[in-house]
């Protein structure tokens, strides 16, 4: 390196007595004056209150110094804190390094002071060497482009998509199915208003559909993408829907008179059969039917009578580009195992969504509850299925994880079907198995309260030692429960029910596409997994991508929407400004040393940040993200992460391997 | 002894105060589940008289109900009625095992079947010496037909005996058999004979002809003798046996007063006994103490003193006070004394040496039952004096555990208090629908009362169900999460003049955070007192008992 050493100036922070009761801060800092290149050695009680920053400012305005080392907390806390003291001092912010002397040496080596103060010792010597390299760089600058992609047409989506049109922003909404709604529109009454869940969805649909900002892709798929917070691109593949004109349940019904009916209904959960023409519901959005091609027919095109269709499931790529992406990819509902509770070997085993379908006026017993042609007199509710699970007593799922997380709206729920059985049918008798009630939401504790007054039995079951469900044979009743309830001091009770009632739990769809594309990070649970739970709780580690809805964790329909107005709120920060600016710790070729050997370009294959021009590396400097895979791999050492190149890192170690007896 | 889960630690508190700890929150919880089979089962499995307790029990366990502090305590012996009469064809279970040795048992009443029936589980060959010529003692011959018909009780005694018991009927122990012989043929002898005899009033004039035993007027009805009685009858008495005579006599067409000296308020007969005794037209003649009985041609002449209530007595009660100069006088024909009642001790003849209290009643060890003479155990009225059934048959179940330990030579105390608690406070879901009172249970109308049909008629399923429901599962603190090696520790800790948490801790090494919540729990059982001091700290000291 030829280019001129910074002067640096090392300001080592008492923070209280949080760094100083442990660290000898004096020490340190005479330590360290004693360096080449450090001009400057201080020491304050807080260096991030306004005397410390004005330590710092006056330093580098006197022209003592060039370059700054803070000996204090972590950068998450207080970067910005001190690259302002630079930024008021006229200095570049890059020219500032910190040393974390606080968690990771006063807090981790409480009890021994001698070796905590060695251990700052190198860490800030480290950081001054590092810093007397350093160079002024600039963020860079990305044009944003003024459009939100939301990814998935479900509540927390419609709602984020309303939002941001409603600031005027042009949206682009993306629908894996040929319908909007997602699983609101199967949900019969929704808690705590006990408002009909097509009645919210409707008025936000006819708001989205109405504003000539907002383009709707349906049946479509995201296949790729890629760019950064304020210009990103998504590829999706739209899948024609098989038919062109508007047609109402009944006209359909004409039309397709003749396709047989053989196909479960998903819709329904499986409780009824459809064709491989379709509509959900009477007044979904669009009210356009769509072909199934999955389980269309080629013969099945000539039994169709009307016009508006066209049997070619042709596919059509579109490339979307927006400032910043909200995923609202939703839920699936937790599938029982074979045999779980009697799912799927006892048909009166159903789970909680198949029985708010069978609720429902326009479900598939038209609201009469029967199964199996039977009139149900006694039901059973369990909650907890497929959520809280224990290792080694419920089943792992494919990962070999079990969900031992709450799925949360299950109870709130669960009270409010066994309620409204309650009373529809005020003979029926209602019995409901739980482990602990969870209706912790603003006026859930009330459904608890009708259960009780409903007179819906409590049987408490240990998670240890779950309910057996298993056929009555020849009893008066369909089914037979045996569980031990702990409100009886775990007194074996056992009932005779008609029906079986799953309270299933929420598992995150499968996007691992979507995933894999933009490199998302996911829990133990397998949700989305936010920055940080409270103070970034919207947004993903990958900058400019935001979360929505239940893709995140079990929510209800009041909190998904809560978080889709908050991830479109995030996204007007960013689509709001005309640039945004990110940052700079990205690669840089020395275009001298490079000789074009294309060993970067492979190693980037996945992000594609690299490309060859006339024999040399050129970077992408919106789409690398730094990771340093390409400096890693080039034989010339000719590329370098800007800000942590090779040399500083060089000298950085050459501080830090300084034996223990020569620091002092 | 009951469900051994529940033996161990705190029950909830109708099974602690259930003399012989049915396991109430199950069988109640069965029912509101509609399974009453269940339910059944589980009253069998501490319970051999259901039915009869179902009718008659005084249930202790509904004062201590916790939904009793929302509105009203459960109707639970109603509930136990309930599950029985619809499964009245159950069996009692046989023992697995045989044992040669014998026990005899004198006295066929609750004390006396509860022991026979516990022994017999254990595989003793158990034979009943019952005096009357039919069994069941006082349940049988001192509660009238109409509370308790004697189909109801016959059945399960018979359901009793067929698990292999031998009863003896018409033979008085002290006339053809002695004790003496029965102590050479038996390993052990349970003696519960009741108390059979009525006290005297102690007044002149009890002698005369027309004034009569109550008791004794209800065993002969019971046992379908001839009975006379006049017109107007005066029941001196306020207990249970007052009111089932006054009621008796009633449905002979009788005109019919109970004469008691203090107030209904202290009457300790049971509310509802008073209450349908009222209401099936018996007067009551409160404040009243008898004199002296005088004849008067064909009637009696009953003078009274005036009575007003003064400070309490030893048993609680205020005393009752003549007030002076308001003695009064009640004519009537007949005159029935129900005071309280006495065990027959020296119908017994040479009792080879068994002590006996001053109050005449059999003296023994209150946690074993034994008297003096090893081998010989006694237990239920003869011992307690008057009571109720449910407590007998307490003392029997307890009796057979210690005869079974005598005749297995084991140490008949060990690990037995005699005491059983629900103590802290009980954990209950109080925010369920209050204001929901008891179902009342249908029973027949005032108009048909001058018969011995049973009065009360049970519950239907449907209401049997919604009673049920209104239990509140409540669950006694978990003793489990105060361990008792714990407790031990810090109690020596405390010893040793620590007081704080931080000390505590340092000195036994158990964590603070364990130390904190067994101090409080200590504190919550007045194991430990606490101080606060300056800056919000708490020093602990062990409590003096």
């Amino acid at each position: 390196m030829t280019k001129e050493k910074k002067r640096v100036g090392v300001y080592i922070c008492h923070c209280g007595g949080n760094i100083s009761d442990v660290v000898d801060v004096e020490a340190v800092r005479a330590y360290i004056e004693k360096l080449d290149g450090v001009a400057v050695a201080r020491k304050n009680m807080f260096m991030c209150s306004s005397d410390g920053q004005k330590m710092i400012e006056q330093d580098l305005k006197d022209g003592l110094i060039d370059s700054v080392v803070v000996a204090s907390c972590t950068p998450k806390l207080h970067q910005g804190t001190f690259r302002g003291a630079l930024s008021r001092a006229g200095q570049n912010i890059y020219l500032l390094e910190q040393s974390n002397i606080r968690e990771q040496v006063s807090w981790t080596h409480t009890h021994d002071h001698a070796a905590a103060t060695n251990k700052a010792k190198q860490l800030v010597a480290a950081a001054a060497a590092k810093a007397e390299m350093l160079e002024p760089l600039e963020p860079i600058k990305v044009k944003t482009v003024p459009c939100g992609i939301v990814i998935g047409g479900g509540i927390a989506g419609l709602r984020a998509v309303r939002d941001l049109s409603k600031w005027g922003m042009n949206v682009v909404l993306v629908e894996k199915s040929p319908f909007l709604g997602g699983r609101t529109a199967q949900l019969d009454h929704v808690f705590p208003t006990k408002e009909k869940a097509r009645d919210l969805l409707d008025k936000l649909i006819k708001e989205v559909i109405a504003d000539p900002k907002v383009t709707i892709y349906l049946n479509s798929q995201v296949i790729d993408g890629g760019g950064s917070l304020g210009d990103f691109f998504v590829k999706i593949e739209q899948t024609f829907r098989g038919c062109t004109e508007k047609y109402d349940l009944k006209e359909l019904e004409d039309a397709i008179k003749d396709l047989p009916k053989d196909i479960k209904n998903e819709f329904d959960y499986g409780l009824s059969y459809r064709k491989s023409i379709w509509m959900p519901y009477e007044g979904c959005w669009p009210s356009i039917p769509a072909v199934d091609w999955e389980n269309f027919q080629p013969e099945d095109a000539d039994k169709v009578n009307g016009s508006g269709f066209e049997f070619q499931p042709n596919k059509e790529i579109i490339e979307v580009r927006g400032g910043s992406i909200i995923l609202a990819t939703g839920f699936d509902p937790y599938q029982p195992a074979q045999g779980e509770y009697g799912y799927g070997t006892i048909p009166e085993v159903i789970t909680l969504p198949q029985l708010v379908r069978l609720m429902a006026d326009d479900g598939p017993s038209n609201g009469r509850l029967e199964i199996n042609e039977h009139p149900v007199r006694s039901v059973a509710f369990i909650h907890c299925v497929g959520s809280r699970q224990v290792e080694g007593i419920n089943n792992p799922q494919p990962d070999g994880k079990v969900n031992n997380y709450c799925s949360r709206a299950c109870c709130t729920a669960t009270l409010q079907a066994a309620n409204e059985l309650k009373e529809r049918y005020p003979d029926l008798h209602v019995f409901d198995l739980y482990q602990d009630i969870r209706t912790y939401g603003h006026g859930h504790e009330e459904y608890y309260q009708q259960a009780s007054k409903n007179q819906i039995l409590f049987l408490r079951y240990d998670p240890l030692n779950p309910a057996t469900v298993r056929p009555s044979n020849g009893r008066e009743t369909a089914v037979s429960i045996t569980v031990k309830d702990l409100l009886t001091q775990g007194e074996e009770m056992e009932l005779g029910v008609d029906l079986v009632v799953l309270s299933v739990g929420m598992m995150p769809r499968n996007i691992e596409q979507i995933i894999d594309i933009f490199k998302l990070p996911q829990g133990a649970d397998r949700f989305l997994q936010e920055v940080h739970p409270k103070l970034r709780p919207v947004e993903l580690a990958v900058e400019g991508i935001m979360l929505a809805g239940t893709c995140q964790g079990p929510m209800d329909i009041t909190e998904a929407t809560a978080a889709a107005s908050a991830a479109a709120a995030k996204s007007m920060n960013i689509l709001s400004q005309e640039y945004v600016y990110l940052n700079p710790y990205i690669a840089r070729v020395d275009e001298d040393l490079c000789t074009g050997t294309g060993l970067c370009i492979e190693e980037c294959s996945e992000v594609n940040a690299i490309r060859l021009e006339n024999g040399k590396a050129v970077i992408n400097k919106t789409i690398c993200n730094g990771c340093g895979m390409c400096v890693a791999v080039c034989p010339n050492d000719a590329i370098n992460i800007q800000g942590w190149t090779i040399p500083q890192y060089k000298n950085m170690v050459s501080k830090m391997l300084i034996p223990a007896q020569e620091l002092a | 002894m009951t469900n051994s889960m529940k033996t161990d630690q705190l029950m909830p508190p109708c099974q602690a105060a259930c003399p012989i700890h049915q396991d109430v929150q199950g069988y109640v919880k069965s029912i509101a589940a509609g399974n009453f089979e269940k339910a059944a089962q589980i009253i069998l499995k501490d319970n051999p008289l259901p039915g009869t307790l179902g009718r008659i029990c005084a249930h202790p366990c509904t004062k201590s109900c916790t939904r009793g502090e929302l509105d009203e305590a459960i109707q639970i012996p109603g509930l136990k009625r309930f599950a029985i009469d619809i499964h009245p064809d159950y069996t009692l279970p046989k023992p697995d095992t045989l044992r040669k040795e014998k026990i005899a048992v004198i006295g066929s009443g609750p004390a006396g079947l509860m022991c026979a029936y516990k022994l017999r589980q254990k595989g003793y060959k158990v034979t009943i010496y019952e005096a009357l010529p039919v069994p069941g003692g006082m349940m049988r011959v001192g509660i009238p037909d109409f509370r308790l018909p004697p189909e109801i009780l016959n059945n399960e005694i018979q359901k009793i005996l067929d698990t292999g018991i031998e009863l003896k009927l018409n033979t008085r122990i002290g006339e053809k058999i002695t004790l003496n012989d029965l102590r050479r043929s038996h390993q052990a002898i349970f003696i519960s004979i009741g108390a059979h005899i009525d006290k005297k009033l102690g007044v002149d004039g009890e002698d005369l002809s027309g004034v009569k035993s109550g008791i004794e007027f209800l065993r002969k009805v019971n046992l379908g003798e001839k009975v006379k009685v006049g017109c107007s009858v005066l029941v001196i008495g306020g207990g249970n046996s007052a009111t089932d005579v006054a009621r008796t006599v009633k449905r002979f067409g009788a005109d019919v007063s109970i004469v008691y000296r203090r107030t209904k308020d202290e009457m300790p007969a049971d509310v509802i006994e008073v209450k349908d005794a009222e209401e099936e037209g018996i007067s009551l003649r409160l404040l009243t103490a008898p004199k002296c009985i005088k004849d008067k041609e064909v009637s009696k002449i009953l003078e009274c003193h005036k009575m007003r209530l003064g400070e309490a007595d030893r048993s609680g009660r205020p005393r009752p006070i003549p007030v002076e100069g308001e003695d009064f006088e009640i004519e009537c024909e007949d005159i029935l004394v129900s005071i309280g009642q006495v065990p027959d001790v020296d119908g017994l003849g040479n009792l080879l040496g068994v002590d006996i209290t001053q109050w005449g009643t059999f003296s023994i060890d209150p946690i074993t039952k034994e008297t003096n003479i090893p081998g010989i155990f006694a237990g239920g009225d003869c011992v307690t004096g008057p009571s109720i059934v449910v407590l007998a048959m307490r003392e029997g179940m307890e009796a057979a555990e210690s005869i079974d330990r005598y005749c297995r030579g084991v140490d008949l105390k060990e690990g037995r208090t005699g005491q059983y608690v629900s103590e802290g406070t009980v954990l209950a879901d109080k925010t369920i629908d209050r204001h929901k009172q008891q179902i009342s249970i249908p029973s027949i109308p005032m108009d048909e009362r001058d018969t011995f049909q049973e009065v009360v008629l049970g519950y239907t399923p449907e209401q049997a169900r919604e009673e049920a429901f209104r239990c509140v599962n409540c669950i006694p603190p978990e003793p489990i999460l105060h361990h008792q090696s714990i407790i031990e520790d810090i109690q020596g800790a405390l010893k040793d003049g620590l007081s704080t948490v931080e000390e505590i801790s340092e000195q036994t090494g158990i964590p603070q955070k364990e130390v904190f919540w067994h101090l409080i729990a200590m504190v919550k059982y007045g194991k430990a007192t606490y101080e606060k001091q300056v800056f919000d700290c708490f020093t602990y000291a062990l409590k003096e008992d």
